[in-house]
């Protein structure tokens, strides 16, 4: 009696578990991404991977991680809800962040679409103020990833500085950065050293084709700043070169770009920026 | 016990199954869509796709992406024709305040896609397609942005009540219909008042001067008041010929719609002459109900 009883309900579990389209029947190995925010264990449910040209994005719910394929770090995101009052959002900090953030890309798998790696370091309330909240996040993740076209192809900024390669890993956008203009958009590219490529134009009215600027231009340029641990901030080199829009619309903006500059307050020391070329997307 | 093995079998079996009306095997049967190669369908977090047919379109509709990255979930849309001929496609990767959206190329849709196959079984309701469509980040300009979708269906359709109009601008029915060079013609899209194109590269704009009574009136080239003018896209030049030639235009009625805007409803007939490559046109049967 209890066996006629049983039975249906095993079988049943049997049949739901038959089915189930979890990673270890797919690889015969879990993914798994664990985050801690002080400390304390930050709920990691339905995390997933996805490979978008070389950058890959991690994510769940209350927590983001994307960094580049040859393991140039991108940026945290974690939203906390704490106990009282609402919930949350800390950045890891936007500048120079290998100084501030370790993020250790321990191994990539494209044949098997698995990557694994380990992040800890403060992230803060505002990703530009190293005195606002901050909050310790680190974790680790062994994860299987999903390929996935992205909304633009291509989505880069890449060029030679001073003869090295140099390509960003990260990207943000600013409005009105420069002037009051409603149009004026500037594109802050970084990846995880000192350095950030700015681009500035107004949108829909700077035109496209070669447009010679110099670094006081306010409708459109190319700025080199250089992050100074100990003020916190960049220095800007000064010069001029060359932004050329090949296609702006809404929500992108693609093009080259050339630039000679020098450090104000170092003469001797002199940026020159060949062959840059940028696919850039935006939201604001 | 031995009906109960027996109800198991059958229920692992129908639950992990796949029916042939909503495959998930492309290769076989089912929807393959690739985007410059990489996996649309099939990838991230709980893809979607449908396979419609309303009127004479069939419509196929995919969703998928990870939920959670900005930018990279999706949504496509195409539309074809019976004939296998793209009537729309849009492909959207929405983000978290606005999205980003390649289309079919605005002014001459069916050059966007290129068919490889197409058998489409009404009696079975089977489409069979294989296709390969570049969408346009800016649909007026062919030298924009662009993404290439490669797809392969084989699979049933569900077949959904046409709708009541098929052409409207705002909300008020409209329709241009006619025989060019012997076949049939209809207008699929009035994306400005008395301005008709469909997924080809004809367009039809008629026109009445809103002194005109009901009747019929010839027209020529530099006619202003009462006329129709013929055009095709030229994909050469980025812009639409227009047809030398004379026909009549006549409308039996007008509807009112407040202000100076009316409905007007008549027929119409053109002869008329690409003067660039001397390519005549013959339009007959012309038949309209045109908001202007």
């Amino acid at each position: 009696m209890k066996t006629t009883f049983f039975l249906p309900l095993i079988l049943v579990f049997i049949t739901l578990a038959s089915c189930s389209g979890s990673d270890d029947n797919e690889d015969n190995q879990a993914s798994s991404l664990s985050v801690t925010v002080n400390g304390e264990p930050l709920e990691t449910f339905s995390c997933r991977a996805v490979k978008v040209n070389d950058h890959f994005y991690l994510s769940t719910q209350n927590f983001k991680l994307d960094f580049e394929k040859d393991g140039t770090f991108g940026k945290t995101w974690t939203r906390v809800f704490p106990p009282l009052g609402p919930q949350k959002d800390f950045w890891s900090f936007r500048n120079y962040s290998s100084n501030y953030y370790d993020f250790n890309l321990e191994s990539v798998d494209e044949v098997h679409h698995r990557i694994k790696g380990n992040f800890y370091g403060l992230a803060y309330f505002d990703p530009e103020n190293l005195q606002s909240e901050a909050k310790y996040v680190g974790g680790e993740f062994d994860m299987k990833y999903t390929v996935q076209p992205g909304n633009i192809t291509g989505l880069s900024n890449n060029v030679m500085m001073n003869g090295v390669p140099w390509k960003m890993s990260t990207h943000y956008v600013k409005r009105r950065e420069f002037s009051s203009n409603s149009h004026d958009l500037t594109l802050h590219t970084v990846n995880d050293g000192p350095f950030e490529i700015v681009i500035h134009f107004r949108q829909f009215t700077t035109p496209l084709g070669p447009q010679p600027f110099t670094s006081q231009d306010s409708n459109y340029k190319i700025l080199v700043g250089k992050f100074d641990v100990a003020t916190a901030s960049y220095t800007y080199y000064e010069g001029s070169g060359v932004l050329n829009i090949s296609a702006t619309g809404e929500h992108y903006v693609y093009g080259t770009y050339t630039f000679d500059g020098v450090n104000p307050d170092n003469p001797g020391d002199v940026i020159s920026l060949s062959g840059g070329s940028f696919r850039l997307d935006f939201y604001y | 016990m031995k009906r109960l093995i027996g109800l198991f079998i059958a229920v692992v079996f129908t639950s992990c199954s796949t029916n042939d009306d909503n495959p998930v095997s492309p290769a076989v049967s089912g929807l393959s869509l690739k985007l410059e190669g990489i996996e649309l369908v099939g990838t991230g977090e709980d893809p979607h796709y449908n396979l419609y047919k309303k009127g004479d379109c069939l419509i196929i509709s995919a969703t998928g992406g990870d939920l959670y990255t900005i930018g990279y979930t999706f949504s496509l849309e195409l539309k074809i024709d019976e004939q296998g001929n793209l009537v729309s496609g849009e492909l959207v990767f929405p983000g978290e305040v606005t999205y980003f959206k390649y289309s079919s190329f605005k002014f001459f849709p069916l050059s966007s896609l290129q068919t490889e196959s197409f058998s489409l079984d009404k009696d079975n309701k089977r489409l069979k397609y294989k296709f390969t469509c570049r969408l346009l980040q800016d649909p007026e300009n062919r030298q924009s942005d662009s993404r290439l979708l490669t797809g392969e269906v084989n699979m049933r359709y569900e077949e959904l009540d046409p709708d009541p109009v098929e052409l409207q601008y705002g909300s008020i029915e409209q329709y241009c219909k006619a025989s060019i060079n012997g076949e049939a013609w209809k207008a699929r899209f009035e994306r400005e008042p008395s301005v008709f194109t469909s997924n080809d590269d004809y367009k039809i704009e008629t026109h009445f001067d809103l002194n005109t009574p009901v009747g019929s009136y010839a027209f020529n080239d530099t006619s202003s008041e009462n006329y129709l003018r013929f055009y095709r896209f030229n994909l050469t030049t980025n812009q639409y010929d227009r047809y030398e030639g004379n026909g009549t235009i006549s409308y039996s009625y007008r509807e009112f719609h407040g202000g100076n805007h009316y409905s007007f409803i008549g027929t119409f007939s053109f002869i008329g002459t690409n003067p660039a490559t001397g390519e005549s046109v013959v339009v007959t049967d012309g038949v309209f109900r045109s908001y202007q």
